[in-house]
């Protein structure tokens, strides 16, 4: 079997040119042959060399149909209009330069985005036949969590290895020999989960049913291969290594392949865990649990069919109907449904209850709160891109319409000398082609940088795998830049279809008014967006900075604060005392070091508790409610800065035999007793008034302790001695610098209790920041749209304007010869663009006043500008109308009339 | 369909051009039958062979031989001619034999549906003189 002739056709296509002269060979022999054969016949040399020439015919022709059944004629010629249309573009660089620049700044940001969609919203996991997981959802898609027995019925009803639970991911205390104790991400996860992936450790083995036995679950573990290779080097090295986790000696028997970070594709876990180690580890992750009776539930979860911690996967195999798993479901949750509708009074609560279902909804990627919640953001920013390189499209058409007219002689002398419409057209469009493949190149040159910029900026704190060269990403990035670059060239093609040879070749160019006002009403349009944009995004930044300028209540630079958890570290009721007070000493040892206190959920750290609070004035039982508080040491509030208005601070012998004292925020005394004037007063956990009640002793000035934006919390501080919370949070006010600081506070912290990992080490001022994170980056990517849409008004005003010069410049030379000076041509066209610029400024102010009327012309920015940014906004549209009527205006100016009334 | 057999025949000369069509076949059953041979020996021997009635166009012969060349159809190599001199020899394949076999029963049945549809020259006399 011989190759197929397309194959050979194609083999030749690359040997064409040693086919040509081959040809060229054959010919020469044939031609001999001829001439020695009439020489035979008794002709003279010459006539023996005219009859075979004569015979042998055209041999151009021959040449011609040859290079044609060679090669492929379609690809030569337009590989011949690629050579054309590169030399066109070298010899305008500044038109090439734009044309480029801008397809590859559209071209980077469709790629970016493609590229965090992707790693957000489209991957799977990577085990096999990722489509047959599925999660168990409620009604409205939310993934359920269910307790032990419940899950393990529900595996006994189905076939092996098709139901996978696990639990939250939570932080724990991870401690290699000798070493100091470090944090990792870890998920508790049933024997069965790992297998039922089907994936194959890297080395050693997986977890298996047989680690997790209720009560006798193996210390065992299995870890990421990322994480093996950064702590023992290679994947085989940490297989059999003994870990020490939360302070249990837990020995890692597998690792996991690549690329594999747990049950979904966004959160990368470190160490997955038998699920019946939740209570030796102390692990309390995200749960729910129903209970209307008084009994304590059980420590141990696995034993605690009131609590519902577990989230299940299933897998159902391919071919298999979904609906196949709700027999085994039903049958499964119906003695926990039982249970709860038992202790339910009300009818309707039960009849509720009765009518709960679940769903099976596939989930190849895992479930993610953070995958979900970037769902809009990715919307938005897809449709931000297509805007965009539809803007760029607009623009870049505009310009190249310019350039095409310009060449409108080259093109009817093409025409006269017969060339097809089609061939001429095809010009514009191979130019286009070229730019949008340069484009593509320096597109993806630009989102190797933009990528992990945009994820920095928009996905904070996340470990994705963000994979920038890729065939999926290659065939994006092709198919956006070649449709561009097509539509770039669609207006100038069609113009030129449209174009007559003769009227060409007489310095006309045709075309008409229609495209122009059309042109000039894009532009308007595009200014008027920009002028929005940058509106929004300046009212965005000067919120910004005024809520980062505002008092917080606190003192934001010099207080250093980490979060730690002892209870993960192994502390016990009894050791924590002696622990808690071995870190005061330590750090009020150290120089430099003014106050240090602890509290247990500290400030912008996270974490919150709060408590229903009875007032003792039977005229305000209306106020009562659940009131946030914080258990906290007797100099934490000096140590974090927060000024008391009234009263005292906690003192020493606020101890747990003394009288219960509380200190509460000025916003919970007005929330409260609607007054600031409250010494003396008592709240109480209890409806009825007992001894525990607590007695307000000082009140302090507002302060955002949840979130940076807040100006005031209505919370409530108590003693830790009276109260027994664990600390969870440290406090470090300084006298010198933080930054300098953190390094000695962090080593002797480390020497000693190495066991004890403290994380998130930040000034208070650092944790605002952090907490406006989602804003700063929202800010920022305002402020990069609407400089890139005020870029590309520019480059449409000064399309638009470069266009009219060039329909106009013999009107303009006819002025010149006439006596108009340079400078008069040149205003005369910026007075276009100023004309422009301030139709842009009006459609802009009415943009602003639509949203400053509350009309939602932009749902992702919540943002109202102000007399000052709008202004500033509209400044900012004329001054880029101006820009970008200055060139085609200096061209204008330039205009020799001599050259231009000779030429025709 | 691509066999067919266009004859323009001129009113000064008897001699015939030979279109593709035919060409392929004329080509593959010269090579049948005379073993490898070069450009001029295909065009000499079918012009002789058809004592000079049919015409092979070179501007024709060239690329045909490229393209039996491309389909798997005739192999060739660099050789020395009768005269000494180096010329491109073309040799007929496998895969050239069968589709030769083809053409030929293809050219069979077309010629004798051509002959059937002229019937007995007896029944109808062209004009003299036409």
């Amino acid at each position: 079997m011989g190759l197929p002739s397309w194959w050979r056709k194609a083999f030749d296509f690359r040997r064409r040119r040693e086919l040509r002269a081959r040809l060229d060979e054959e010919l020469a022999f044939h031609f001999e042959e001829l001439v020695a054969e009439n020489q035979q016949r008794g002709m003279s040399s010459a006539e023996a060399h005219r009859a075979a020439k004569l015979k042998l015919g055209n041999t151009t022709l021959t040449q011609e149909s040859y290079r044609d059944q060679a090669g492929w004629p379609v690809i030569d010629d337009v590989m011949r209009d690629t050579r054309l249309a590169a030399r066109n573009l070298r010899r305008r660089p500044g038109y090439a330069t734009t044309m480029i620049g801008l397809l590859g700044i559209g071209l980077a940001a469709a790629l970016t985005v493609f590229v965090l969609t992707d790693a957000m919203l489209r991957r799977h996991l990577p085990v096999p036949n990722p489509a047959e997981l599925h999660i168990l959802t409620d009604e409205e898609s939310v993934p359920v969590m269910f307790d032990r027995s419940t899950v393990e019925r529900l595996a006994t009803n189905l076939p092996t290895n098709r139901v996978m639970a696990y639990g939250g991911v939570s932080r724990v205390t991870v401690q290699r020999q000798n070493q100091p104790a470090m944090s990792a991400q870890a998920q508790l996860v049933s024997g069965g989960a790992l297998p039922g992936l089907e994936i194959t450790p890297i080395a050693g083995r997986l977890l298996s049913p047989g680690d997790d036995r209720i009560g006798e679950g193996a210390p065992v573990a299995v870890v990421s291969l990322a994480w093996a290779r950064r702590e023992y080097g290679t994947a085989a090295a940490a297989v059999g290594q003994e870990l020490r986790v939360n302070r249990r000696p837990i020995e890692i028997v597998g690792v996991l392949p690549e690329n594999f970070g747990g049950f979904e594709t966004v959160n990368r876990i470190d160490v997955f865990l038998p699920t019946a180690l939740q209570l030796p580890l102390s692990l309390f992750t995200n749960s729910s649990e129903f209970a209307s009776d008084d009994r304590d539930n059980d420590p141990d979860w696995n034993r605690e069919s009131r609590i519902r911690w577990l989230q299940v996967m299933v897998r159902v195999p391919t071919g298999q109907p979904v609906e196949a798993v709700q027999p085994a479901l039903q049958v499964a949750v119906r003695p926990y449904i039982e249970d709860l509708i038992s202790q339910l009074d009300s009818p309707r609560e039960r009849e509720e209850m009765r009518r709960l279902s679940w769903q099976v909804l596939p989930a190849p990627g895992g479930f993610s709160n953070q995958r979900n919640a970037f769902s809009d953001t990715g919307k938005m920013l897809t449709g931000l891109v297509i805007s965009l390189l539809l803007l760029t499209c607009a623009n870049l058409s505009g310009i190249m319409l310019v350039r095409t007219l310009s060449r409108h002689r080259e093109m009817g002398v093409r025409m006269s000398l017969g060339a097809g419409r089609w061939r001429t057209c095809r010009l514009a469009l191979v130019e286009a082609m070229v730019c949008g493949t340069a484009g593509a190149v320096l597109g993806l040159l630009l989102a190797g940088w933009m990528v992990p910029a945009a994820a920095e900026l928009l996905l904070p704190g996340l470990e994705l795998r963000l994979e920038v060269v890729g065939w999926s990403q290659l065939v994006v990035l092709v198919s956006v830049a070649m449709i561009s670059s097509l539509g770039c060239a669609l207006v100038p093609a069609w113009w030129i279809s449209r174009l007559q040879p003769l009227i060409a070749l007489n310095g006309a160019m045709g075309g008409g008014s229609m495209p122009q006002r059309v042109g000039r009403v894009l532009v308007s349009v595009q200014l008027a967006l920009a002028v929005m944009l940058v509106a929004v995004s300046l009212s965005l930044g000067q919120e910004l900075s005024s809520v980062l300028a505002r008092d917080p209540g606190f003192a934001r630079s010099e207080v250093l604060t980490a979060k730690f958890s002892p209870r993960n570290a192994g502390y016990d009721d009894e050791t924590k005392a002696p622990l808690f007070e071995r870190l005061r000493e330590t750090m009020h040892g150290l120089p430099g070091v003014q106050r240090v206190d602890l509290a247990a959920n500290g400030i912008l750290a996270g974490s919150r508790s709060s408590s229903t609070i009875f007032p003792r004035d039977p005229e305000l039982e209306s106020r009562a409610g659940a009131y946030q508080q914080d258990s906290v040491g007797p100099e934490y509030l000096q140590t974090v800065g927060m000024r008391l208005m009234q009263g005292r601070w906690f003192e020493a012998t606020d101890g747990p035999d003394a009288p219960n004292v509380v200190i509460v925020t000025s916003a919970f005394a007005r929330a409260f007793w609607g007054t600031t004037d409250v010494i003396g007063n008592r709240m109480g956990y209890d409806y009825e008034a007992t001894e525990e009640d607590m007695t307000v002793v000082g009140v302090l000035a507002d302060a955002g302790i949840n979130r940076a934006r807040d100006a005031e919390t209505e919370m409530f501080f108590i003693p830790q001695a009276q109260s027994g919370w664990d600390f969870r949070f440290l406090a470090v006010r300084v006298q010198r610098d933080p930054e300098a600081m953190r390094r000695m506070i962090v080593d002797a912290l480390a020497e000693v209790e190495p066991g004890l990992v403290f994380g998130s080490w930040q000034t208070l001022g650092e944790r605002r920041e952090g907490n406006l994170r989602r804003e700063i980056a929202s800010s920022r990517l305002a402020a990069i749209i609407a400089g890139l849409s005020l870029m590309l008004a520019t480059f449409g005003v000064g399309g638009a304007l470069a266009h009219l010069v060039t329909l106009r410049q013999k009107e303009l030379a006819v002025r010149a010869a006439l006596g108009a000076t340079p400078s008069r041509l040149m205003r005369g066209v910026m007075g276009d663009g100023v004309r422009l610029g301030l139709w842009g400024a009006i459609g802009g102010g009415g943009l602003i006043l639509l949203i400053v009327l509350g009309v939602p012309v932009l749902s992702w920015w919540e943002a109202v500008p102000d007399k000052f940014t709008a202004g500033g906004a509209l400044l900012a549209g004329l001054l880029a109308a101006i820009a970008g009527c200055w060139f085609p205006a200096k061209r204008a100016s330039r205009i020799d009339p001599q050259r231009m009334l000779k030429s025709d | 369909m691509r066999l067919l057999l266009i004859f323009n025949m001129s009113a000064k000369s008897e001699r015939m051009d030979v279109l593709q069509g035919t060409l392929d076949l004329l080509v593959l059953r010269t090579l049948a039958g005379l073993g490898p041979l070069h450009g001029y020996g295909i065009a000499r021997r079918i012009e002789q062979v058809s004592e000079d009635l049919l015409a092979l166009n070179q501007g024709t012969l060239y690329p045909a031989l490229l393209r039996l060349e491309q389909q798997g159809w005739i192999e060739t190599e660099w050789g020395v001619s009768e005269n000494n001199r180096r010329a491109r020899f073309y040799r007929l394949t496998a895969a050239g034999s069968d589709q030769l076999e083809t053409e030929v029963a293809r050219w069979r049945r077309m010629s004798a549906a051509v002959n059937a549809i002229i019937g007995d020259s007896a029944e109808w006399a062209p004009k003299e003189g036409r």
